[in-house]
């Protein structure tokens, strides 16, 4: 019998693709956001709203995770941006395998940012790094305040925390204050942008917010 | 259900190691999961005893050593158990804290023949 001392990353092979996937980000000088949430919370609504705002000033490309169908990547396409559908088939997230793929798929010189739209899944996303730069992270006002205490890890890794259907807050029972008081001691660093794609209200916020990031990893 | 992505990763270190040392057979196996690496222990025992049939590990034992989840605080100079991803000092009350364990996710050990 031999005893092996193995201490090695279970992730280790995830990890190196997406080492590989991010050095080719960075040499074509990507700014790359992996956006999260559980199903229907909206974040395909705010990637229209975001395309339709800055596709005239950002090279937009968007890889599409969805189990099945390719409904929400028809959406984004019909924006005219460059769209990849990844459907994972069952899968609950999106890994290094599958981004190498779709990177394989998009003109790269033809894009500043590169949107990532994860599975609709509040857990198992967060335990795989596509390599992005950003993590944003929507949850929706009909879903409840408690999301971010109950799935913490997601939350935990936000840059930035959406919270979206803001318009319904008066039609639900979501508290505001105990929303922001858990972001608050779950990742202090989180910015909060409110936003509702009925009324447009935080769109522009976001998009501010997403304009100084560019700029600052592709300078002029 | 990302524990049968963790697993088959796991399990595919495993099998890669286990050749590079010469083992015919695993007999057991332990990894360290930490309480904030977002996997759960029963969910991964469970595809491991899939996952491992008809290889070398098959049968093997697949232990599973959770780790607590700890940080500590710089300006009271302790260390303190995290209760969920809230790694607030119990002292002063600080956010601001270093995380020390609990996001550990790898093999530790492995024994065959």
């Amino acid at each position: 019998m031999s005893s092996i001392k193995v201490v090695t990353n279970i992730l280790k092979v995830n990890d190196e693709l997406t080492r590989e996937n991010k050095k080719l980000m960075n040499q074509k000088g990507l700014y790359v956001i992996n956006l999260m949430s559980s199903p229907g919370s909206g974040k395909t609504s705010i990637l229209e709203k975001v395309i339709a705002r800055l596709k005239n000033e950002v090279k937009i490309a968007v890889i599409e995770g969805d189990l099945y169908t390719t409904k929400d990547a028809e959406r984004i396409e019909a924006h005219g941006v460059q769209v990849v559908q990844i459907n994972t088939e069952g899968g609950c997230h999106l890994d290094g395998q599958m981004i190498r793929n779709a990177l394989s798929h998009l003109n790269l010189e033809e894009t500043n940012l590169l949107i990532i739209e994860n599975v609709g899944n509040l857990i198992c996303p967060a335990s795989f790094e596509l390599g992005e730069d950003l993590i944003i992270t929507v949850l929706s006002t009909t879903e409840g305040n408690d999301k971010p205490q109950k799935y913490p890890r997601m939350f935990e890794k936000s840059g930035i925390v959406i919270l979206n259907k803001v318009d319904l807050v008066p039609y639900t029972n979501f508290n505001k204050d105990e929303f922001h008081k858990d972001i608050q001691e779950i990742n202090p660093k989180a910015n909060i942008i409110e936003t509702s794609c009925v009324t447009g209200q935080g769109i522009d916020e976001l998009c501010s917010w997403l304009k100084e990031k560019i700029s600052i990893s592709n300078p002029v | 259900m990302h524990e049968a992505a963790i697993v088959e990763s796991a399990l595919e270190l495993i099998l890669a190691k286990a050749e590079e040392h010469h083992l015919t057979k695993i007999r057991r196996i332990t990894a360290k999961v930490g309480e904030l690496s977002g996997a759960l222990p029963e969910a991964m025992q469970f595809v491991f005893l899939n996952a491992s049939q008809g290889t070398i590990a098959e049968g093997s034992d697949f232990i599973i050593e959770q780790v607590e989840a700890t940080a500590s605080c710089g300006s009271c100079d302790i260390t303190f158990p995290i209760r969920f991803y809230h790694p607030v000092c119990p002292s002063c009350g600080g956010l601001d804290n270093q995380v020390l364990t609990g996001y550990e996710l790898y093999i530790d050990t492995m024994e065959g023949d």
